[in-house]
């Protein structure tokens, strides 16, 4: 599969947002003419993506090589962070139109198709974006089709994943046991750069889509979970990370941690994410909600019933 | 006797080559709806080519040179700018095809819809597309195409060629895939193993 030609066209990867931000490994192409690729945690090579969300953030830059555009989709895992550039104007109206009906607060659903693009960051990172070829608006429904599709390949990597992990790391054993040859590569590169990961949160993530798929959840706001990756930094202009907790106490807090922490429990506790990420539809901030979620630990109202999962003490 | 498998589905992996493709190819030839599998999307086509059949993916490009195209009456190659690449300039001979790129994620083949195909798609004759053409321009056909189309998940029924482009499709038959999402996920929770 790799000895393709150069000209060939590369698939359109569907992924969540979460593999994709976590994702610091980078496969520039050796010619002119070659394309670049990430490699995720869980060893997807991607150039091309196709990817859907709630448009969430989105912006017009002027750079001195012209006007630019940045955006977020959010779905159930993260935020998709897309660009257009100064050299595709034939988007530029598109996005123009796209602004506008943002800025009038109108809810959008979108679903992209673009190349991946990685940039280092000024501590060292790696930060990664789409950059968008073609977006289309969508309705509920065909984005349900599409949290179906990212967690049927995501769950196709994570199994491909854990069987890879218990064979010897090299090509010929990848062969023998079938690891998918659009995978096996990668894996091994994966496996080199990251060492030993946890598929778990990405798990968690398609169980997540798949509930919202099926109606389980149905408003945007449980799509809103927390930021993990700080990627968010890029986007400098936000206006919403401003300090709109100010003044809420660490009780009001507390009481906002508390009331989550019982009512999202189905069983198994809350995750630290989502509960960081429904702090943070009330404007308040990780750096605020972590000390407190410690000292309602240290006080024994919340314990960390598994890892990350955290349960109220008056749960049932 | 010979066993009929009218009306059965059969899902055959691993039908890229050998065994596999020739098991598929029983299969088709004796009426049985098959589901060929395989990771390896080349010799996948291949197989859909011998036995004819249908796949599903989303269209992630509507190419732009969709719509109304002259021929050579020769060869028939398309013209470019009323030549040929083969036979010079010519009086070029209409006719109607649309160009996609069908993609399931792993990997992706141009899909090419023939006059017939096109039209039943449309549900317009290609005279009436001509007419739309004449009056507001190919780029307004292509754009309204996008709409309709970009990330559309689609079912194409047809044959498969494989070149050194690559993997086309020509599809007799292209439907929007209107499975219900529901029967999707529950469909994918029993094939990896996910508990609702």
């Amino acid at each position: 599969m790799s000895e393709r030609t150069r000209s060939r066209r590369q698939p359109a990867l569907r992924m969540f947002a979460r593999e994709y931000y976590e994702a610091s490994l980078v496969e520039q192409g050796a010619g002119e003419y070659d394309p670049t690729f990430v490699i995720t945690k869980l060893g997807a090579r991607v150039n091309r993506m196709c990817v859907a969300g709630l448009l969430e953030r989105m912006e017009r830059r002027e750079t001195e090589y012209g006007t630019m555009y940045h955006g977020s989709l959010r779905d159930p895992t993260g935020l998709h962070m897309f660009s257009v550039g100064s050299f595709q104007p034939e988007l530029h109206a598109d996005m123009e139109e796209l602004l506008s009906r943002h800025e009038q607060n109108e809810p959008l659903l979108l679903l992209a198709v673009g190349k991946a693009n990685a940039q280092m960051t000024d501590d060292g990172g790696v930060f990664t974006r789409v950059r968008l070829e073609e977006f289309t608006i969508i309705d509920g429904e065909a984005y349900a089709n599409w949290l179906v599709d990212a967690a049927d390949a995501t769950l196709r990597r994570i199994d491909t994943f854990q069987r890879s992990r218990d064979l010897p790391q090299d090509a010929d054993a990848y062969r023998t046991a079938d690891i998918p040859p659009d995978l096996a590569d990668s894996l091994l590169l994966a496996g080199a750069h990251y060492g030993e990961i946890d598929p778990d949160v990405y798990m968690v993530g398609v169980l997540r889509a798949l509930d919202r798929a099926e109606g389980n959840i149905s408003e945007f706001a449980d799509d809103a979970v927390g930021d993990p990756s700080g990627s968010l930094d890029e986007f400098t202009v936000d206006a919403e990370s401003g300090d709109a907790s100010e003044g809420m106490s660490v009780e009001d807090i507390s009481k906002i941690i508390e009331k989550y922490t019982l009512s999202a429990d189905v069983g198994d506790g809350v995750a630290y994410d989502d509960l960081i990420g429904h702090c943070a539809t009330h404007h308040i901030s990780r750096g605020e909600a972590e000390p407190v979620l410690d000292s309602l630990v240290d006080d024994a109202r919340l314990y960390e019933h598994t890892f990350g999962r955290f349960k109220h003490i008056e749960a049932k | 006797m010979e066993i009929r498998f009218e009306g059965q589905t059969v899902m055959v992996t691993g039908a890229a080559h050998g065994f596999g493709r020739t098991i598929a190819a029983a299969f088709a030839t004796r009426g049985a709806s098959v589901y060929a599998c395989d990771v390896e999307g080349e010799g996948l086509a291949e197989t859909v080519d011998i036995i004819g059949g249908a796949c599903s993916g989303a269209i992630v490009d509507v190419r732009g040179d969709c719509g109304i195209i002259q021929r050579c009456p020769e060869c028939r190659r398309v013209l470019r700018d009323g030549a040929c690449a083969e036979h010079g300039d010519m009086p070029g001979e209409r006719d109607l095809r649309l160009r996609f790129v069908l993609d399931d994620g792993i990997s992706c083949a141009s899909l090419l819809l023939n006059r017939e195909s096109s039209e039943a798609l449309l549900g317009k004759s290609m005279e009436e597309v001509v007419e739309v053409f004449d009056r507001d321009g190919a780029e307004t056909f292509v754009n309204q195409m996008r709409e309709q189309w970009f990330g559309r998940s689609v079912v194409m029924r047809g044959r498969a060629i494989v070149d050194e482009q690559g993997a086309m499709l020509m599809a007799d038959q292209l439907e929007l895939d209107t499975t219900p999402v529901q029967q999707r996920s529950e469909k994918v929770r029993e094939q990896w193993g996910v508990i609702a």
